[in-house]
């Protein structure tokens, strides 16, 4: 069947090796299996009825198996909430109003992402929740470890040591609980292939054997980003949806991961820019509201109140259904008018959606306040950083403004 | 931590090896979640003998055996993926690794401390500024010093020199030679220079190199400069998906070398003034941007900024670094390269 090893890996085939090749040749997935009449399955893959209805069947009852194995699915409704509040733990960000913005933290058994433009502190925030993964939670479980996939630079083994050595929180602790190097395992990653085989087949096991708790990938936009040609026209729409099936099934295949060993997954994501088209709507909108109020008021006075027309300013396009419009919504960049340079997060919205929660990292410049001279440049001296939630499955929006220090990442007091 | 490290260690032995880095026969899958014989012997017909070598092996490659199926191919890469022992190794491990790795200097003092001890091998490295501001200096110094002995900051190996705007003079090469004490002659024999005319020109090279720096240690990549092309083959919005993507697959390259050989791969890139910065940027214009944008900044990992100082004077900051605090220094293009500036003009400042 063409997706039944996504839908179902564990499914075993060996009783209808038989009628499969049939049915993936002809291109019968999963959904049309279950959905369609038999005989008309039957009928395409040109298979016998009475086995395609039997897989059918059996798909049903490995689907319903899966459910069934769900924490407290046999307890009453109260003792499976219970359930569900003692598995919700999250992963401290070393910081307690960067916690209490996110809700504790990031939370285990969801897929979150991080996403910022080049030095805005990505990989340091991935950095501290490396070594806060492997703290001990109240109840003193064993310490778990952590992995880091790197597609960018390697894991900067120096910043992680002076994390450690620097941040309160991390160095008063007894050298027994202390989070470790040893405790972090890392791999490096140049082409998508690479990436789908060890995600696939080597971090399963690699949880297993570990004890890990976070499972981070800094970054995982590297690679598509260079891999799917756009090409020509043509080529680019084939190539792009490829990529968004591609990058559908990694989503579900990390959204798999996290829930059934209930560990963190962080991707850090990184940006393009955002171009606008060069507003038609504003331009129409100016001409026609000067035709049409030229004959009916000749006073002079009339440019000077076209720029006090905010209409075509709140929308970016006509439709506000468009994803121009609406993506201001969902990338972190957009929602403030008083930032021109904006950014989208890459690998668009099919990424988007495979997410639980989104937090984007901003960086404005500060420059020097004083006198300059015309045509000069002005003076940059440093950056300010925020820390925004932009959504998220467990905490509202906001917006915290951190910096970097020799201790990894702490917010500031204004 | 040594008990947690024998423990992490002890998963190798779970399974069939037959010792530390003795590799498992295939046959040793045979049995395990429905995998028959015949299916395993078809997997040795197509030349893979042991467990590691299925294991390292892409689904696609062995889809292509003769009669495996997706299932049979993906059921036999989670088996062998259980047994072999994995890519990922620990941050100890590899903070003894990045600890071993050299940095070249680049021949000034200041500039080196502000650096940590000068060009980090393994990584690209990008140096942005506007013209005259020594980014080409700098890479003719590190094209000498790169080949010192190691205990002068060098990287005793090779350079490659890709040059794309045609400022690559050998004459440079001979007083910084001179001032480190190395022979002119060897200095440049030591140089590989290739000069490309167009993107693609430049992405082939790339090829070339690693042939190359399989045959000779080479320790130091220089593109001077990495977007100027792009700049001239792609024109205009319309083809700046395409170039971008361009670009991205260069620096993946770029990365992958530095990876596989540790090598330092420096690139420069050239600044544009922004002109769509906003209403505010009439006035105050902001300061010069490093071209390529996004992809190029995601790709490096250490970006300098460059600015011109007094007289023979240039200022380096950190713009971007994930170990590097923000910070800059002074440095000074002397007759002989890169140098410390004089207290005189330290003083001036």
């Amino acid at each position: 069947m063409t997706n039944l090893l996504t839908v179902l890996p564990d499914f075993d085939v060996a009783d209808f090796s038989h009628i499969i090749p049939s049915l993936e040749r002809a291109l019968v997935s999963t959904a049309d299996l279950l959905s369609l009449d038999a005989l008309d399955v039957a009928k395409r893959a040109q298979v016998p009825p009475g086995e395609v209805k039997k897989l059918a069947q059996a798909v049903l009852d490995a689907l319903h198996a899966e459910l069934a194995q769900q924490p407290g699915r046999d307890q009453d409704l109260d003792g499976s909430r219970r359930g569900l509040a003692d598995r919700w733990t999250t992963i401290s960000t070393l910081d307690h109003a960067l916690d209490f913005a996110l809700g504790g933290g990031v939370a285990r058994g969801h897929l979150t992402e991080i996403v910022g433009e080049s030095a805005a502190g990505k990989t340091q925030f991935l950095l501290t929740l490396l070594l806060s993964s492997q703290l001990r939670d109240s109840e003193g479980g064993p310490q778990r470890s952590a992995l880091y996939i790197s597609t960018e630079a390697p894991l900067q083994t120096t910043r992680l040591t002076q994390i450690l050595k620097n941040h309160p929180q991390l160095s008063s602790l007894p050298p027994g609980q202390k989070p470790s190097l040893s405790r972090v395992q890392s791999t490096h990653i140049h082409d998508v292939e690479a990436q789908e085989h060890i995600l696939r087949y080597q971090v399963p096991v690699a949880i297993q054997r570990h004890n890990v708790g976070l499972l981070v990938i800094d970054s995982i936009a590297a690679n598509y980003r260079a891999e799917f040609d756009k090409g020509g026209k043509s080529k680019s729409v084939e190539a792009l949806a490829k990529r968004s099936q591609h990058l559908a099934q990694i989503g579900a295949l990390l959204r798999n991961l996290a829930q059934t060993h209930n560990i963190a997954v962080v991707v850090a994501n990184q940006v393009a820019d955002r171009f606008t088209t060069i507003e038609p709507s504003t331009f129409t909108a100016t001409s026609q509201s000067t035709q049409a109020t030229r004959p009916a008021s000749p006073m002079p006075s009339v440019p000077q109140q076209l720029p006090s027309q905010p209409a075509p300013s709140m929308l970016s396009t006509d439709d506000p259904f468009a994803i121009d419009h609406q993506q201001r919504f969902f990338t972190g960049w957009g929602d403030d008018p008083a930032i021109t340079n904006l950014k989208t997060p890459s690998l668009g919205l099919t990424w988007t959606n495979q997410l639980s929660t989104r937090v984007a990292l901003l960086k404005e410049p500060i420059y020097e306040e004083k006198a300059y001279n015309a045509g000069d440049e002005r003076n940059l001296i440093g950056w300010k950083r925020s820390c925004k939630v932009v959504f998220s499955a467990w905490c509202g929006e906001s917006k915290t403004d951190f910096e970097i220090w020799e201790g990894g990442i702490r917010t500031t007091s204004n | 931590m040594s008990a947690e490290d024998e423990q992490s260690q002890s998963g190798y032995e779970d399974g069939l090896a037959g010792g530390p880095g003795a590799p498992t026969p295939l046959a040793g899958l045979e049995g395990i979640a429905g995998l028959t014989k015949r299916d395993i012997q078809l997997f040795v017909d197509a030349g893979y003998n042991t467990v590691e070598s299925v294991a390292y092996t892409p689904k696609k490659l062995l889809e292509t055996i003769k009669g495996v199926s997706e299932q049979k191919a993906t059921k036999i890469l989670v088996e062998a993926s259980k047994l072999v022992p994995m890519g990922f190794t620990t941050a100890t491990e590899m903070h003894q690794r990045r600890s071993e790795l050299i940095s070249i200097t680049t021949g000034s003092k200041q500039l080196d401390t502000l650096l940590a001890g000068g060009i980090e091998t393994g990584s690209i490295t990008e140096l942005f500024g506007e013209f005259r501001t020594g980014k080409s200096q700098i890479c003719h110094t590190l094209a000498v010093t790169c080949q010192l002995p190691f205990d002068m900051g060098g990287g005793e190996g090779k350079c490659l020199y890709i040059d794309t705007e045609g400022t690559f003079r050998p004459v440079r090469l001979l007083s910084v030679a001179d001032r480190f004490g190395l022979s002119g002659e060897e200095v440049l024999d030591n140089v590989a220079y290739a000069r490309a005319y167009n993107s693609d020109h430049q992405l082939q090279l790339l090829n070339q190199a690693a042939q190359m720096m399989t045959e000779t240690r080479f320790s130091l990549l220089i593109v001077d400069s990495a977007t100027s092309l792009y700049r001239t083959d792609f024109m205009g919005r319309g083809e700046l998906s395409n170039r971008q993507t361009h670009l991205a697959k260069f620096m993946r390259i770029l990365q992958r070398l530095a990876d596989e050989f540790g090598i330092a791969v420096v690139i420069t890139n050239q600044v544009v003034a922004q002109v769509d910065g906003g209403p505010s940027a009439m006035f105050n214009p902001d300061p010069k941007k490093p071209i390529g944008g996004n992809i190029i900044a995601h790709a490096s990992t250490t970006r300098l900024s460059l600015k011109k100082g007094r007289g023979e004077t240039r200022i380096c900051k950190i713009y971007d670094s994930p170990c590097l605090p923000e910070a800059d220094c002074m440095f000074a293009i002397t007759e002989a390269g890169i140098n410390d500036p004089s207290p005189k003009e330290l003083e001036k400042d």
